[in-house]
C-alpha cells in the first residue's frame, strides 16, 4: 500500500467518521436527555434535506446570491419548527415509556416516509457539490468532504460548549443525572425536555442540510442515515458527546476499512453493523455504560 | 353437568395473564372460528387466497405477542426469522423437490429460524443486553439481512439449485403439497386455507395454556421486574432465552406458512426490510400486546383493510359538495391508494397516545364494564321489584 | 473459580472454624473493590443456624454491598463465600436462592402491577405442588395479614402492607438463611413491632436471619447478636448491650444521624 493509497484510506476513515457524528448528534442528545430512540430521525434528516434542496433551488432560481447557507439555515429551522410540533402534540405524552416511544416514533417515520413520497415523488432534484476537488496520484476527493469533517468536530465543539459553559448545560447534566433533584433545585425539566428535542431536530436537521449536496435525497433515505445513527448510539451510550466520539471512531474504522478493501459500500456497512453488535454484547450500556457503571460503583459504595 | 365439562375443558386455557376468560369470550371465538371457515365459501377464490396470506402473518404476530406482550422483550426483528425460514425452506424444497422433501424443508427450515434465534438470544440475553438495546439489535440483524441477501444477484451465489437472486429473489420454490413418497397433501387454495385456520386455533389455544402456566407466570414476572425475580430464584436469562427461541420458532412457521401462501413460490429480501419489520409491531400494538388474540384479529384487520383499502383510495368516494351557486352537488375524491400506509401509521400513534394497552384489552374491559351495570341494574330492579312487593302487601292493612 | 469441589470446601470450612456443623454461612477473605475504593475490606464473618443477626454500622460502611455480595448481585473481587459448608462464590443468583437463601430489598420490590396473589404466586408455584396451592396461598396471607387484599394490585398497598407482602414472598421459599435490607424503613410504630413480632418468630422456626438496620431499637428488640461495619470492615461483634455500651462503637457514630 503506497502513501496514496494509505491517504485515501485515510479520506475515506474521515468520511465515515464525519457521517456517523453528524447522523448520530441529534439522536444521541435526546437519547441521552431522555432515553428515547427517535425511531423518526432519519426522517427529521430528511425534513432538513428537502427543506435546504427546495429553497435552494427557488433561491438560485430568484438569483439570490449565497443561495446554499442560506438554504441550509432554512434546513435547520425548519426541522427545528417541525421537532417543536411534535415534540408538543406527541413526544411529551410518552416520556418514561421508553418502548412506547419506540413504536411511537417508528410510526411517524412511516408516515412520513409515505408523505414525503406522496408530495415529492421518489426524488428530488439534487443540488451539485459545492467546490473543487483535491487531487493526490490518482485519486480525487471533494474539498466538501473535508468541510463536513471540520463540521462534525465543530458540532462536537458545540456540543462541548453548550454542555460545559452554558447555563442550559448546567440544567441539563443535572436533568440527565437525577430528574427529581434536578427539578427540586427548580430546574422546569419538561422545559429541558422540550428544548433539548428542538436542539436535536436543528441538529438532524443540520446534518440533513450538509448532505444534501452529497446524496440522493429520496424518501428511503433516512433509514440509511437512522441505522447509522442508532448503532453509533447504543454503541456510545448515554453520554453525548464522549460517546458519539468514541463510537463514531470505532464504528468508522470498520466501515472505512472494508469498503476500503472490498471496494463495496456494502461491506463495509455490513462489516460496521456486525461490529456494532459485538460492542453492544461486550458492552451491554455502551462505551459511556461503562464509565458510567463505574461511577455507579463508587457511589453504592458510599452508600 | 355439561358446564363443569365445559369448565374443566376450559381451566387450562384460563388465567389472568390471558385476556378473555368468560364465556361470552369462549362464544365469540367459537363464532370468529365459524365465520373464517365460512370465509372461503362466501367470498371470491381471490379473497380466500388472500386471506391465507394474513393468516400466515397472523402467526408473525403471535411470536411478537408473545415475547414482548408476555416477557418484556421488544424485537423489531422477527422478520428475520420469518425470512430465513422462508429462504431455507426454499433451498430445500427446491433441491430435493419430492412430496418428502417439502415435508423435510419444513423440518429445516423450523429448526434453522429455532437455532438462529436460539444463538442470538444466547449472544444477548448470557451477555447482559438489555431492553432498548435489544430492540436496536434484533432491528440491525433484519437490516444485515435484508443488505445482504440484496447483494445475492450473481449466479455464485446459490445453494444447489436455489438461486437466491439478489433483490429479485428466490423463484420457483415448490410449495403444492406436502407428504411421504407418493403421499401428499394439497397445500394450495382452500385446502391450504383450512390447514392454516386449524393451525392457527390449535396454536393460539396451546400458547394460553402456556401463559397461563407456571412458565407463563416465571416470564410474567421477570417482564415485571428481572432482577426480582432472580431473587426468587428463577433463572431469568434462561427464561428470556427460552421464549425469545420459541418467539423465533413461531416466526418461521409464519415464513414457511407464507411459503405455501406465496404464488409461485416466491420471496425476496424486502422480508427482512425496515417496513416489513414494522407490521408486526404496528399489529401487535394495535391489538394490544397482553392479548394473543388481539394480536391475531390486528394482523387479519389491518392486512385485510390494507389490501381493501388501496381499492377504496384509488376508486375513490363520492363527497357532498357545493357548486359556485351554492348547488348541493357530489364530487368523486381519488386521494390514490398511497394513502394507506399513512391511514395505518396514524392510526398506530393514535393507539399508542390514547389506548397504550391496545384496541383487544380497551373492547374487553369496556364489555366488562357495561356487563357489571347491567347486572347491577337487574339487582336494583329486583330490589325495587321486592319493595314494591312489600309496600304492596302492606297495603291492605 | 479456583475449585469447585464442595467436599474439599466442607472440610476446609470446618477445619477454620471448628465447629463447622451449626455454621450456616460464612466469608473467608470477602473484599469487593470498586475502582480504585475498597467497599468491603477482607472480612470474615460466620452466622449460625437459627441465629437472628442484625449488620448495623453508619453510612457507607458497605452494608448493602455485603448484601448484594452474599445473593450474588455484585461478584467479589476477592476471598470466599460458604453456605451449610459448600462454596458458593461463583454461583449465579437464583442457584444462591435455591440453596435456600432468600432476600427482602430495601425498596419493596413487589411486583406493582400483579395483584397480590399473583404476586404471592410468583415464589409460591417453585416450592408448592398444585395440590396444596391454594391452601398455602392463604396460609401465607393470613399470617400476613394480607388475605382481605388478595384481590388488590400490589401498588395500590400501603407500605406497610408492601413490607409484609414482600416478606410473605421471601419466606414463602422456606429459606434456611432470610436476609434483610431495612426492613421497618418508612414504617409506623405499630408496624414496627408488627414486624418485630413476625421476625421472632419466623426466626422460632430456626430460619437464621441477617437484618441490616439502623433503628437500634428495633434491633434491640430482635437480635441474638449484632455485627458492627465500618469502613467495609467488621469493627466489632457482641450482644446488643455489647456494643451499645461500647464507647468505640459511639465514636464511630459520632457525626452520623444517629
Amino acid at each position: 500500500m503506497g502513501p496514496y493509497e494509505l491517504l485515501s484510506l485515510f479520506f475515506q476513515f474521515l468520511d465515515s467518521f464525519a457521517f456517523l457524528v453528524l447522523a448520530t448528534v441529534g439522536l444521541a442528545i435526546i437519547f441521552g436527555m431522555m432515553g428515547v430512540i427517535n425511531l423518526a430521525h432519519g426522517e427529521f434528516i430528511l425534513v432538513g434535506a428537502y427543506a435546504t434542496t427546495l429553497s435552494f433551488h427557488s433561491l438560485a432560481d430568484l438569483g439570490v446570491p449565497l443561495a446554499l447557507p442560506i438554504a441550509m439555515v432554512v434546513g435547520v429551522l425548519v426541522t427545528m419548527v417541525f421537532g417543536l410540533v411534535l415534540e408538543v402534540t406527541v413526544m411529551r405524552r410518552l416520556y418514561g415509556r421508553l418502548l412506547d416511544s419506540m413504536v411511537a416514533t417508528w410510526a411517524i417515520s412511516l408516515i412520513m416516509i409515505q408523505l414525503l413520497r406522496i408530495q415529492f415523488g421518489n426524488s428530488i432534484d439534487n443540488i451539485a457539490i459545492p467546490g473543487g476537488n483535491v487531487s493526490f496520484g490518482p485519486y480525487t476527493n471533494p474539498y466538501y468532504e473535508l468541510f463536513l469533517v471540520g463540521a462534525a468536530i465543530a458540532v462536537l465543539i458545540g456540543l462541548y460548549w453548550l454542555f460545559t459553559r452554558t447555563d442550559f448545560g448546567m440544567r441539563a447534566r443535572a436533568t440527565i443525572q437525577d430528574k427529581e433533584t434536578a427539578r427540586s433545585m427548580g430546574v422546569d425539566t419538561d422545559r429541558m425536555y422540550m428544548t433539548t428535542f428542538v436542539i436535536g431536530s436543528g441538529l438532524a436537521g443540520l446534518t440533513g442540510a450538509l448532505y444534501a449536496p452529497m446524496q440522493s435525497m429520496s424518501p428511503e433515505a433516512g433509514t440509511g442515515f437512522l441505522v447509522e445513527a442508532f448503532v453509533t448510539v447504543v454503541v456510545g451510550g448515554t453520554s453525548v458527546i464522549v460517546g458519539t466520539l468514541l463510537a463514531s471512531g470505532l464504528l468508522g474504522l470498520p466501515k472505512a476499512g472494508f469498503e476500503y478493501a472490498f471496494n463495496s459500500q456494502l461491506i463495509g456497512q455490513v462489516a460496521m453493523l456486525v461490529v456494532a453488535i459485538v460492542a453492544i454484547r461486550l458492552m451491554p450500556s455502551g462505551i459511556t455504560g461503562l464509565v458510567e457503571s463505574w461511577r455507579q460503583s463508587r457511589r453504592e459504595s458510599n452508600d | 353437568m355439561t358446564n363443569t365439562v365445559l369448565e374443566r375443558l376450559r381451566a387450562p386455557f384460563e388465567g389472568p395473564n390471558t385476556t378473555g376468560n368468560s364465556t361470552a369470550f369462549w362464544v365469540v371465538l367459537a363464532l370468529g372460528v365459524v365465520g373464517l371457515l365460512a370465509y372461503p365459501s362466501i367470498a371470491s377464490g381471490g379473497a380466500a387466497e388472500n386471506m391465507s396470506q394474513y393468516l400466515a402473518y397472523a402467526f408473525l404476530a403471535l411470536s411478537l405477542c408473545f415475547i414482548w406482550g408476555y416477557c418484556g422483550i421488544l424485537s423489531f426483528g422477527q422478520v428475520a426469522f420469518f425470512g430465513v425460514a422462508g429462504y431455507t425452506f426454499g433451498i430445500v424444497a427446491i433441491n430435493i423437490g419430492s412430496y418428502t422433501g417439502i415435508s423435510l424443508a419444513v423440518v429445516v427450515a423450523l429448526f434453522v429460524a429455532t437455532a438462529f434465534a436460539a444463538i442470538l438470544g444466547y449472544f444477548m440475553f448470557y451477555g447482559g443486553v438489555r431492553d432498548v438495546y435489544v430492540t436496536i439489535i434484533t432491528l440491525v440483524v433484519a437490516v444485515i439481512l435484508h443488505r445482504f441477501m440484496g447483494q445475492t444477484a450473481g449466479s455464485e451465489w446459490a445453494v444447489g439449485d436455489a438461486r437466491l437472486g439478489g433483490y429479485n429473489g428466490m423463484v420457483g420454490v415448490p410449495n403444492d403439497a406436502i407428504g411421504f413418497g407418493s403421499v401428499g397433501i394439497d397445500m394450495t387454495g382452500t385446502g391450504l386455507y383450512y390447514i392454516m385456520v386449524g393451525t392457527l386455533l390449535a396454536t393460539y389455544l396451546g400458547l394460553r395454556a402456556l401463559v397461563n402456566s407456571q412458565f407463563g407466570y416465571a416470564m410474567v414476572a421477570t417482564r415485571e421486574d428481572e432482577d426480582r425475580t432472580a431473587m426468587f430464584g428463577y433463572n431469568t436469562e434462561f427464561i428470556k432465552l427460552a421464549t425469545f427461541t420459541f418467539g423465533g420458532t413461531l416466526a418461521g412457521l409464519s415464513g414457511v406458512l407464507y411459503m405455501f401462501y406465496s404464488p409461485g413460490g416466491y420471496i425476496n429480501p424486502d422480508v427482512f426490510s425496515v417496513s416489513a419489520a414494522a407490521l408486526p409491531v404496528i399489529w401487535v400494538s394495535i391489538g394490544g400486546r397482553k392479548s394473543l388474540i388481539g394480536a391475531i384479529s390486528a394482523a387479519l384487520v389491518i392486512q385485510w383493510f390494507n389490501n381493501r383499502i388501496d381499492g377504496w383510495l384509488s376508486t375513490g368516494f363520492e363527497l357532498p359538495a357545493l357548486t359556485p351557486s351554492l348547488e348541493l352537488t357530489t364530487t368523486t375524491v381519488v386521494p390514490g391508494n398511497e394513502w394507506s400506509l399513512v391511514i395505518i401509521g396514524s392510526v398506530l400513534l393514535f393507539v399508542i397516545l390514547v389506548m397504550p394497552e391496545g384496541v383487544a384489552p380497551r373492547i374487553e374491559s369496556t364489555v366488562h364494564r357495561v356487563l357489571e351495570r347491567l347486572e347491577r341494574r337487574r339487582e336494583q330492579r329486583s330490589q325495587s321489584a321486592d319493595v314494591e312487593a312489600e309496600t304492596e302487601t302492606e297495603v291492605p292493612e | 473459580m479456583a475449585t469447585s469441589d464442595p467436599t474439599i470446601k466442607t472440610t476446609q470450612a470446618v477445619d477454620e472454624t471448628g465447629e463447622g456443623s451449626s455454621r450456616i454461612l460464612q466469608t473467608r477473605g470477602l473484599t469487593k473493590r470498586f475502582g480504585g475504593l475498597t467497599a468491603i475490606d477482607d472480612v470474615d464473618f460466620a452466622v449460625d443456624a437459627g441465629e437472628l443477626r442484625c449488620l448495623i454500622g453508619p453510612n457507607g460502611a458497605g452494608k448493602s454491598t455485603f448484601l448484594k455480595l452474599l445473593t450474588g448481585r455484585h461478584d467479589p473481587s476477592a476471598g470466599a463465600i460458604y453456605y451449610n459448608g459448600a462454596e458458593l462464590t461463583d454461583l449465579p443468583p437464583y442457584k444462591r436462592i435455591d440453596r435456600g437463601i432468600s432476600i427482602k430489598f430495601q425498596v419493596p420490590s413487589v411486583y406493582p402491577d400483579l395483584t397480590v396473589e399473583e404476586n404471592l404466586r410468583i415464589p409460591l408455584q417453585r416450592v408448592a405442588s398444585k395440590a396444596e396451592f391454594e391452601e398455602r396461598t392463604i396460609e401465607t396471607l393470613e399470617q400476613f395479614d394480607l388475605l382481605e387484599e388478595i384481590d388488590t394490585t400490589a401498588a395500590n398497598l400501603s407500605h406497610g402492607q408492601q413490607q409484609r407482602l414482600e416478606i410473605g414472598m421471601a419466606m414463602t421459599l422456606e429459606p434456611d438463611l432470610m436476609l434483610l435490607d431495612e426492613p421497618v424503613a418508612g414504617l409506623s410504630v405499630e408496624e414496627t413491632e408488627e414486624i418485630a413480632e413476625l421476625l421472632v418468630e419466623l426466626n422460632d422456626e430456626d430460619v437464621a436471619f441477617i437484618v441490616i438496620e439502623h433503628d437500634i431499637d428495633f434491633v434491640a428488640s430482635i437480635a441474638d447478636r449484632v455485627t458492627v461495619l465500618h469502613q467495609g470492615d467488621i469493627f466489632t461483634e457482641g450482644t446488643i448491650e455489647d456494643v451499645r455500651s461500647d464507647p468505640e462503637v459511639k465514636k464511630i457514630y459520632l457525626g452520623e444521624d444517629h
